[in-house]
Formats: C-alpha cells, sequence, structure tokens
C-alpha cells in the first residue's frame, strides 16, 4: 500500500438526511471504533481530503453544494455515499424536492447501505474505498488523465 | 575649512530660500513643473555632494563674522511671531497670541540683554552626523518636493471641483523654506540660530497643515501651533538660562561647548528644557495629536513633516544632546517618555484602519524609540537612534508616498479599501509593501535599529524600557503584517487603474524604494563609514560588540536574496487559478467571494482586518498615557529645576 | 558561530529535524491516542501524511501562496541552522518571525475568508507569544553574557538556575508556538476545525506538505529552545537535557488535551500577564544579583 491508502484523510457532508448517519460518521471517531487507526482525519475542508463521506439524499438545495465540495477535492479521490438515503435516496426518495442519492449529483465509488448505516460498515466501505483510491493515484502518477465518469462505470462499482 | 564648504553651505541654506521665491510669482503650471524638478534636483545633488565630503570626516568649525547675521535671525524670529500672532488675531485663537507675543518677548530679550554678552567662536559647525542629517532631508526632502509637483496636479483637480482658489505656489515656497530651514538646524552651533531655525520649521508646518483651510485643517494647524510654541518658549528660556549662566555656569550659547558640559548639574535646566522642546516637535506624547492632525494636509506635507524634517528636528537635537543624557534625572526622563510613546503609539496603531493614522502612529511610536535611545546616552544606543532615524525617514516617505498616490486612484485612504491593491495598482502595492517590510521586518534597517536598541537597553540594565520594547515591537508586528496582508491579497480579477500616475511621483517612489532597499542591504558598510565615525568622536568608542559585522553581513544576504526572489516572483507571468477558494460548498462566484445566501440570493463574503478596537482604541490606551506622560514630563522639569537651580543638593545620586 | 559549525548545523539540522520532526508529530498522535483511550495510527502515520500530500493533484488558487509557503520552510530552516550552529539567539527569533510573517501572507493572498480569519488569528498569536520570545533571548544575554547559543557550553551551571520564572513563561508562550490548545487560534492538528482550516484551508498538496514539513523544523527549533535551558559545559547536560524535553513536551500534549479552545482575548491576556510577571521579576533579581 503506498501513502495514499494509508492516510485517507476524509471531509463529512451531510445532505438530506435524517441525521441518523451523520451521528453514525461521527461514531466512528470515538474511542470505540477510532478510525484514525487507519491514519484517517476528519478535515472538514475539501481542499485536505481525500474521501468524500456523504450521508443523506441530494435535494434540491445541496446538489450545488456537493458538486462544489467535490469539484474542491484534488485527485486521487474517492466518494463513499453512506446510508441508504446517500445510495438511492431512501424513504425521501419520492418526495417532491429530492433528487435522489448522491450519484443524481457526483460519481459514487462506493455504496455503503444501512439504515443507518452502522460504523462497521463505514469502516469496511472506507477499506474499499482505499482500493480505488490506490488506483487513481497509480493512474496520476502514471500521469494518465484522470476520467472523473469513469468512476460511473458499473465493473468498478 | 575652506572657501568650497562655505560656498557649499550657503548654496544648501540659501538656495531654496531663492527658490522659494521664485515659486511665489509662478503660476503657469507647466512652467512650475519643470521649475520644482529643476530645483528638487539640484537640491538632492547638493546635499550628495556635501554629504560624500563630510560622511565619516572628523568634523569641521566655521566662524561667520557677520552680526548681521544675527539681526536676520532676530528679524526672522520676529516675522514668526507676527504671523502667529496675525493668524491668531485673524481666527480669534486667544491662546495662539499669547504664546506668539510671549515668545517674541522672550527672543527679545534673550537678544538685547544677554545674547551679546556671550562670546560665540563657532557658529557653524559639520560633522558626520549632521552630513547624515544632510543627506536625509536634501535627498529625501528634494524627492518629495519632486513628487508634490505631480501629486499637486492631481490635488488641484479635485479642488477645483469645490471651486478653491489655486494656492500651490504658496505650497511649494513653504515646502523648500523649510527644506532651507532644516539645513539650519543641522548645520547651526549658534543656538540662537537654531531656534531660528526651529521656528521657522514650525510656522512653515503651521501654514502647510492649513493649507486647505478647511475647518478641520484651521483647527488642527492651530493645536500644531499652541503645541510647537509651547516648545519654542522651553527653547528660549533655555538658551537665557544658558546666556545669563545661572547656579555657576559659564555662560555659553554653543551646542557643542553644552554636549562638551556633558550634563553637569548647572546645565540640567536647560538641557531639560531643550528636551522638552524637542519632545513638542518630536510628537512625543502627550503632544503627539498635532502630528495625527497633520494628515489633513496634503500627503507630501505629511510625508516630509513625517519622514525627512520638522519632527527630525526634535530627535536631531535630543540625539545630539545625548551625550548630556544617560543614567541621570533627565537621561531616565527622555528615556521614559519616549518608551511611553513607543508602546502607546504602537498600540494605538493597532486600531486604525486609516492609512495615514496607522503611518502618524508609527511614526511617532519610532520617533518615541529614537528618544529613548538618545535617553539612555551612550554610544550603543545612539548609534541604533541614527540608524532608526535614517530607516524610518526613507522607510515612512515611501509609505507616505504610496498612500497618497494609491488614495488619488482609488479614492480611500482606508486600508479596508485597498483590499485587492495588488492588481488595481500592480506597481504601487508592491512598492508599498517593500516599505511595509522596511519598517518591521528581519532583515531590512529598522529591526537591525531596534536589535541594536535591546541589546544597548540590556547592556545599560534598563530593563522597564526591555519589556516595554518587547510588547511594543509586538504590536508593531500586528498593525504592520494585517496592513501588509490586505496589500498582498491577490484578486486576479480586479482591473489596474495606475495608469495615471505622474512621471515625478514614479521618481520620487523609486528614490525611496532603492534608498530603503539600498541602505538594508549595504547596511553594514553605510554603519563602518558613515556612523561610527561620528561616535567615535563624540563618544570616544569603537564599535565592538552591539551586533557583529557578521551578523550585519547576515542580514544584508537574506535582504538581497529576499529582495532578488520577490523580484522574480513578482515578473513571472501570472497563471489563471486552477481552483477557486472554499466557499462552505455554496461559492457562486469565487473569485469575487460570492455565495448563495439561505433566501437563494447572491451575497459577498467579506473578511475585515482586525482592529480590536476595545482592547486598542484610543479611549482605552490614550488616557493613561497621557497621565503617565504628563507625570513624568512634570517630574522631571520639576527636578530639574530644583536641582539644576541649586535648589537641591543631589549629592552624587546625579 | 564558527564556519565548520555553521556547515555542520546546516546539514544536520536540514535533514535531521524533519526526520525527527515527524517522528515527534508521530509520538504526539500516538500518545494523545492513549490520553482518550484510543488505539491510534501508526507512529510513522505524519510520513505517510506528508508523502501522499506530495502525490496529490497540484493545484494552487494562485502564484503566491506556494511561493510564500517553500519561503517561510526555508527561513524557518535557515532560523534552525543559526540556532544550532551557536549563532546569535536574537538573529534567530527575528528570521523565525519572518517566516511566520510569509506563512501568514501566503493565507492572506488567497482572499478567502476561512484563510484571512486564520490569518488574523495567527497574527494575533504572535503578538501574544512575541514579547515573551524577545524578553527570553535578552534574559539569556543578561545571564550569560553572550547572545551565542554555543555560549551556553561555558558555563558552570545550567541557565534555568539563573531563569526559572522565563522558563515558565516560555513553556507558556510554547503551547501557542507548538499550536496546542487551547491556543491553536489559527490552525491546529486536532480533527474537528471551528473555521475549516483557519490559515491552512487553501493550502492543498505539495503546499500543505511543505507547510507540516515547517511545522516539523519549527518544532525541533522551540524544542531546541527548552534544551539551552538545562545545557551547561558538562557531559551530565545530555541526560537532563533529554529529561526535560521528554517532561516538557509531554506536558505540552497533557495541556493540548485537557482544555478547550479559548478566545484571542483570554489568550493575549493571559500571555501577557504571564509574561509581564515572569520576565520582570526574573530580569530584576538577575540584576539584583548582577549589583551585589
Amino acid at each position: 500500500m503506498t501513502s495514499t491508502g494509508k492516510s485517507p484523510w476524509l471531509i463529512h457532508y451531510d445532505a438530506a438526511s435524517c441525521n441518523g448517519c451523520d451521528i453514525e460518521v461521527l461514531a466512528c471517531l470515538t474511542p470505540m471504533y477510532d478510525i484514525e487507526r487507519f491514519g484517517i482525519i476528519n478535515t472538514g475542508n475539501p481542499k485536505h481530503a481525500d474521501l468524500f463521506l456523504v450521508t443523506g439524499s441530494v435535494n434540491e438545495q445541496n446538489i450545488n453544494v456537493v458538486r462544489q465540495i467535490y469539484e474542491q477535492m484534488p485527485d486521487p479521490k474517492v466518494v463513499i455515499a453512506c446510508g441508504i438515503c446517500a445510495c438511492t435516496g431512501g424513504v425521501f426518495r419520492d418526495c417532491y424536492n429530492i433528487y435522489g442519492g448522491v450519484d443524481s449529483a457526483i460519481p459514487v465509488d462506493v455504496y455503503a447501505p444501512g439504515c443507518a448505516i452502522r460504523p462497521e460498515a463505514i469502516i469496511d466501505a472506507v477499506v474499499v474505498g482505499l482500493g480505488i483510491l490506490e488506483e487513481r493515484r497509480a493512474a496520476l502518477d502514471a500521469g494518465a488523465a484522470l476520467d472523473a465518469g469513469a468512476a460511473l462505470d458499473p465493473k468498478e462499482a | 575649512m575652506g572657501s568650497l564648504t562655505t560656498l557649499n553651505l550657503a548654496f544648501l541654506i540659501i538656495f531654496p530660500v531663492i527658490a522659494a521665491g521664485i515659486l511665489l510669482v509662478i503660476r503657469n503650471e507647466r512652467v512650475r513643473g519643470g521649475f520644482v524638478v529643476v530645483m528638487g534636483a539640484l537640491i538632492i545633488l547638493a546635499s550628495i555632494t556635501f554629504g560624500v565630503r563630510y560622511i565619516g570626516g572628523p568634523g569641521a568649525y566655521l566662524s561667520v563674522d557677520a552680526d548681521w547675521l544675527s539681526y536676520l535671525a532676530l528679524a526672522i524670529d520676529m516675522i514668526c511671531c507676527l504671523y502667529v500672532l496675525l493668524k491668531g488675531i485673524q481666527h480669534k485663537r486667544v491662546w495662539a497670541v499669547v504664546l506668539a507675543l510671549l515668545q517674541a518677548v522672550l527672543v527679545i530679550c534673550f537678544e538685547v540683554f544677554l545674547a551679546h554678552h556671550v562670546q560665540i567662536t563657532h557658529e557653524i559647525y559639520v560633522d558626520a552626523f549632521s552630513a547624515i542629517m544632510v543627506l536625509v532631508i536634501g535627498v529625501i526632502g528634494g524627492g518629495i518636493c519632486i513628487y508634490a509637483n505631480g501629486y499637486m496636479v492631481d490635488f488641484q483637480k479635485h479642488e477645483d471641483e469645490h471651486n478653491k482658489p489655486d494656492r500651490r505656489p504658496v505650497f511649494f515656497s513653504l515646502m523648500f523654506v523649510f527644506l532651507s530651514a532644516m539645513f539650519v538646524i543641522v548645520l547651526s552651533n549658534d543656538m540662537a540660530w537654531l531656534l531660528t531655525g526651529w521656528e521657522v520649521t514650525t510656522v512653515c508646518s503651521f501654514a502647510l497643515i492649513g493649507y486647505t483651510r478647511t475647518d478641520e485643517a484651521i483647527r488642527n494647524s492651530f493645536r500644531q501651533i499652541y503645541m510647537n510654541l509651547a516648545g519654542g518658549i522651553a527653547f528660549s528660556v533655555a538658551l537665557i538660562i544658558l546666556a545669563a549662566g545661572v547656579n555657576g555656569a559659564t555662560p555659553m550659547l554653543e551646542l557643542d561647548k553644552l554636549i562638551a558640559s556633558g550634563g553637569s548639574v548647572a546645565v540640567m535646566l536647560p538641557v531639560m528644557l531643550l528636551c522638552f522642546a524637542a519632545f513638542t516637535k518630536a510628537a512625543q506624547m502627550p503632544f503627539h495629536t498635532w502630528l495625527l492632525g497633520a494628515m489633513v494636509a496634503p500627503t507630501p506635507t505629511s510625508a516630509l513633516l513625517h519622514s525627512s524634517t520638522m519632527v527630525k528636528a526634535g530627535v536631531f537635537l535630543l540625539i545630539k544632546l545625548a551625550p548630556c543624557l544617560g543614567w541621570g534625572f533627565n537621561g531616565v526622563t527622555v528615556a521614559l517618555v519616549g518608551g511611553l510613546t513607543f508602546l502607546a503609539c504602537s498600540l494605538l496603531a493597532i486600531s486604525q484602519s486609516n492609512a495615514k493614522r496607522v503611518l502618524a502612529y508609527s511614526t511617532v511610536a519610532n520617533l518615541g524609540l529614537i528618544v529613548a535611545c538618545a535617553g539612555v546616552g551612550t554610544a550603543e544606543a545612539v548609534w541604533a537612534a541614527i540608524f532608526l532615524l535614517v530607516f524610518h525617514a526613507a522607510a515612512k516617505s515611501l509609505l507616505f508616498l504610496c498612500v497618497g498616490t494609491a488614495e488619488h486612484h482609488i479614492g480611500s485612504r482606508d486600508i479596508e479599501d485597498m483590499d485587492d491593491l495588488f492588481d488595481r495598482l500592480p506597481r504601487i502595492s508592491r512598492l508599498m509593501a517593500l516599505g511595509i517590510l522596511c519598517m518591521f521586518m528581519a532583515p531590512f534597517g529598522m529591526l537591525i535599529s531596534k536589535w541594536a536598541t535591546l541589546v544597548s537597553l540590556a547592556d545599560t540594565g534598563h530593563l522597564v524600557l526591555i519589556v516595554i520594547l518587547a510588547f511594543g515591537s509586538a504590536a508593531t508586528f500586528m498593525f504592520w503584517a494585517k496592513w501588509l496582508g490586505k496589500v498582498l491579497a491577490v484578486s486576479q480579477s480586479a482591473h489596474p487603474v495606475e495608469k495615471g500616475v505622474h512621471r515625478t511621483e514614479w521618481f520620487a517612489l523609486g528614490l525611496m524604494a532603492v534608498l530603503a532597499l539600498g541602505l538594508s542591504i549595504t547596511f553594514p558598510l553605510v554603519s563602518q563609514v558613515s556612523v561610527v565615525p561620528y561616535l567615535e568622536s563624540t563618544f570616544g568608542w569603537h564599535l565592538g560588540s552591539t551586533i557583529s559585522f557578521d551578523n550585519l553581513a547576515i542580514m544584508a544576504v537574506i535582504a538581497l536574496f529576499l529582495f532578488a526572489i520577490f523580484i522574480f516572483q513578482f515578473i513571472r507571468p501570472r497563471k489563471k487559478p486552477d481552483i477557486g477558494i472554499y466557499m462552505a460548498g455554496i461559492g457562486t462566484d469565487t473569485e469575487h467571494r460570492e455565495y448563495r445566501n439561505s433566501l437563494s440570493g447572491v451575497s459577498q463574503a467579506g473578511q475585515r482586518n482586525w482592529y480590536l478596537s476595545k482592547a486598542f482604541g484610543e479611549k482605552t490606551v490614550t488616557p493613561p498615557a497621557y497621565i503617565v506622560s504628563i507625570v513624568l514630563i512634570a517630574v522631571g522639569l520639576g527636578a530639574a529645576v530644583l536641582i539644576g537651580l541649586g535648589l537641591i543638593q543631589t549629592g552624587g545620586l546625579l | 558561530m564558527s564556519v565548520a559549525s555553521f556547515i555542520i548545523s546546516l546539514f544536520g539540522f536540514t535533514i535531521l529535524a524533519p526526520l525527527a520532526g515527524g517522528l515527534l508529530a508521530g509520538i504526539d498522535r500516538k500518545v494523545t491516542a492513549r490520553l482518550q483511550s484510543r488505539v491510534g495510527p501508526p507512529l510513522l502515520q505524519p510520513f505517510y501524511d506528508v508523502a501522499k500530500l506530495w502525490h496529490k493533484e497540484r493545484w494552487t488558487v494562485n502564484n503566491y501562496q506556494g511561493f510564500y509557503v517553500l519561503m517561510s520552510l526555508v527561513f524557518a530552516i535557515i532560523a534552525g541552522v543559526i540556532f544550532f550552529a551557536g549563532g546569535n539567539f536574537l538573529l534567530v527569533v527575528f528570521i523565525l518571525t519572518l517566516s511566520t510573517l510569509l506563512f501568514v501572507l501566503a493565507a492572506y493572498s488567497t482572499r478567502s475568508p476561512f484563510a484571512e480569519m486564520g490569518a488574523e488569528r495567527e497574527i494575533v498569536q504572535v503578538m501574544s507569544y512575541e514579547p515573551m520570545v524577545i524578553i527570553m533571548s535578552v534574559t539569556y544575554y543578561l545571564a550569560v553574557g553572550s547572545f551565542n547559543t554555543n555560549a551556553v557550553l561555558t558555563l558552570g551551571r545550567p541557565i534555568i538556575t539563573y531563569l526559572p520564572l522565563v522558563f515558565i513563561g516560555l513553556l507558556f508562550i510554547l503551547t501557542i508556538k507548538f499550536r496546542k490548545s487551547p491556543f491553536d487560534l489559527s490552525y491546529s492538528h486536532h480533527a474537528h476545525q471551528e473555521l475549516v482550516k483557519g490559515i491552512s484551508t487553501e493550502m492543498s498538496g505539495r503546499t500543505l506538505a511543505l507547510v507540516e514539513v515547517t511545522h516539523w523544523y519549527e518544532n525541533i527549533l522551540f524544542l531546541g529552545w527548552v534544551g539551552i535551558f538545562f545545557v551547561w559545559g558538562s557531559w551530565l547536560a545530555v541526560l537532563l537535557t533529554v529529561v526535560a524535553l521528554v517532561v516538557v513536551y509531554f506536558l505540552e500534549i497533557f495541556i493540548d488535551n485537557n482544555f478547550a479552545r479559548v478566545k484571542w482575548s483570554a489568550m493575549l491576556k493571559w500571555a501577557w500577564l504571564v509574561t509581564i510577571v515572569c520576565a520582570v521579576v526574573n530580569m530584576a533579581s538577575l540584576n539584583w544579583s548582577w549589583l551585589g
């Protein structure tokens, strides 16, 4: 594993959700789960982050926010949809203002379902995400242009 | 002393006066422009030839065998008093009338009853320090006169919009008279002549501050004249006491003899009175308000008052008197007043957002530091004081000129409005940044001088002043760094508005920048060539341990390196930003810091600098500083009266 | 400061300080985790972080930010080299201030509201600790008789015995300099930030990596300041210094974990109060002992 996989810093954005998954993400930081074991830091700043953890579904108000945070993360980067709302829109998917899951705004790499998602599932999703992050870094180091659309490729997802 | 010297001296003093006379009658803008540039350039050249001849030299004394010169000096004194008197009557200012009359009476008493009984051997002198002063006054003052040329064209355009009369002939001739008076101050050994120069600068700045004739200008000009006339009166009283020879002293009117007396008890009172006069002129607390008020004048005036003339006359006198100060009532008073002024004004500058007011407070603070050094009175402290004076003159005039030009192009002198100056006025903002860096950062001259101050304070055991300097320097960092940050903020989108800057302005700006930077880089050399010889002749001291040559050299190398690398960075082609700034994900136009607000409208984010006005505002800091400074000066004067007049015997305490 | 010591320090500090500084940061995170009953990241985590940042996409918000950060690093190194070569203490302080100023300018140059807020806070931090730093170097001179840091090697006893209060004042402001709670106003290493990431908000990739490395250099230099209080002309000094450094750094971590961040006014007030009391009492006693 390269340094990229050993030091994944994350930014967490809570979109339209009931905040259940939001709390579970924070639970990961507690001594019980201690994700800093994996070198993870919760940065709160897209420019420092490698992992983008989104909880909740995407609506009219936050679609641009999700997009802008994603844009402001330097490559290599990975998006993880945490919880069923982030994956598909969940119970909110038929609301008038909801677009759907996070993938209706930006390409998602890892889908981690659950209502609310369990911290173990989040950690598992992050570990899967690290693999993708490593691939991206290898591609970036090789000088290949990163095609954001490639993330939507079903084979990779 | 050859005839060449006499000629050179006469040229320095008389030439600006002639230029001033001619300027009074030139009405055509273009003719005046050419004339001012030529005259300014001549003064610069004359002072450079003079300075180069005498810098580092052993000094020379000259006797002028002409009684009529003394009468002329008296006549000029009277004209000054009369002018203030008339202005006081015109504007119904009782105190101006009273002070002017008192001053006139004192000067006449002095001349009629005392002055002629005192034998004067040398009226004029030149030494290394006065050569440095001539360079400061001539080069920087001359540069400012040239700058004023372009500046006043823009200024008058603004005045024309309000149908104000064109009074620029008066303005320019006053500027030149000012320079002449300053030369008199730094070259006179006869203290009566010194007083004449002193009074002329007072009255010239009175007229220059009131130049715009607005209510505010007139109010501030009278505040200036009250304080400086009080100082002038103290000066006259000092002369009377010196000439009378109170308390067993030999009557004397020559500066070198006074300095040579080494601050003996007999001259304690006159020395303290001279220090008082210097406090008023150098705008020390509690007299600092006149310099703040002087900001209403056109920028070249403020630049001239703050950098090379007027206030520098005050600190010049104190540095000259430094051998009479040191550990004694006078010296400690001077050192503490200076230290207090440095601390209080550095703190006050934090709370100001008006660029000229920040500059004013910073000037007062730095003068305070120079005064403190003079009060400490050792050779090391005087070394620091002279360098503070020189670097302050160069850097501060650069800053004033930058602010003045920027004001004409962005329509504001508020630091908050200088936000994207980096792109709107590319060259001005970089020069401004250089000026700011020169004021407070290693490896530039001011910082090295502060360093030397610190060492000399440690050596002499002035513990209170060490603490004051430490805290004052921290405050200095605060107000300069945040201004520098605003000036160097890159916006990428603003359009340059630098086109209309006059060529004369560029010349003066360039001159000041070269001086500030060049002196920093050549610091070790300048020290060896100019200041050390003066100290050797005055204190019999060889520069040893203050700051070793190695460390000066390290600083010079770093200065050169910084300069080179910044030039390289600033001429590199501009890259378009890869990414906008972080706006919490809701930015709509990150270049203009716009974001979508909670009502789905667009708002603009802003970030004002911190001014911490509750902690360091004028309401918080000024009153205690007033009280302490007034008590200090009162105690100092009281002690000088009691001890100096022999009312109290101090034994060995002095 | 001889040429030989300068060259040794040049290579020694430039190469060893980031290794030691990074390791120190790793120990810091490990100890912090243990204090919070966590396992914590690997010891070498700071190195992984910097290596990762080095391989991120190279973005800038403008031409200048990266330049200022690089210059900040350069001057931090120069300050450290001069310090460990036995050079002038005040010179070290001044050059380090220049380094800090350049870091502040990097933040200002972006015109980002968050970075600017961080820069303002950083300036207030400088204002809070600068008096103590200056007074420390002057009292060092009063105690040792020279500004050169190598002069302690000739002493008969460590300067902590002359300057105990100044040392306490230094410890107080070191909490600011190490960017530890309760004084981590402009930038901190903790997970959640009040203002995004303060002064470094707009820095990413290699620029941020340089910021991290600058901190490592600075931290080693600060430990040098602590160490100089315990050095004298004896081999025992090595032992004492190591013990002192361990105790001091653990103390900083302990404070970091037990305090919440304060407002700028509290920081300024306390830092200046501690400085005045420590400095004045210590300097006065030093001066009297001289006279007596």
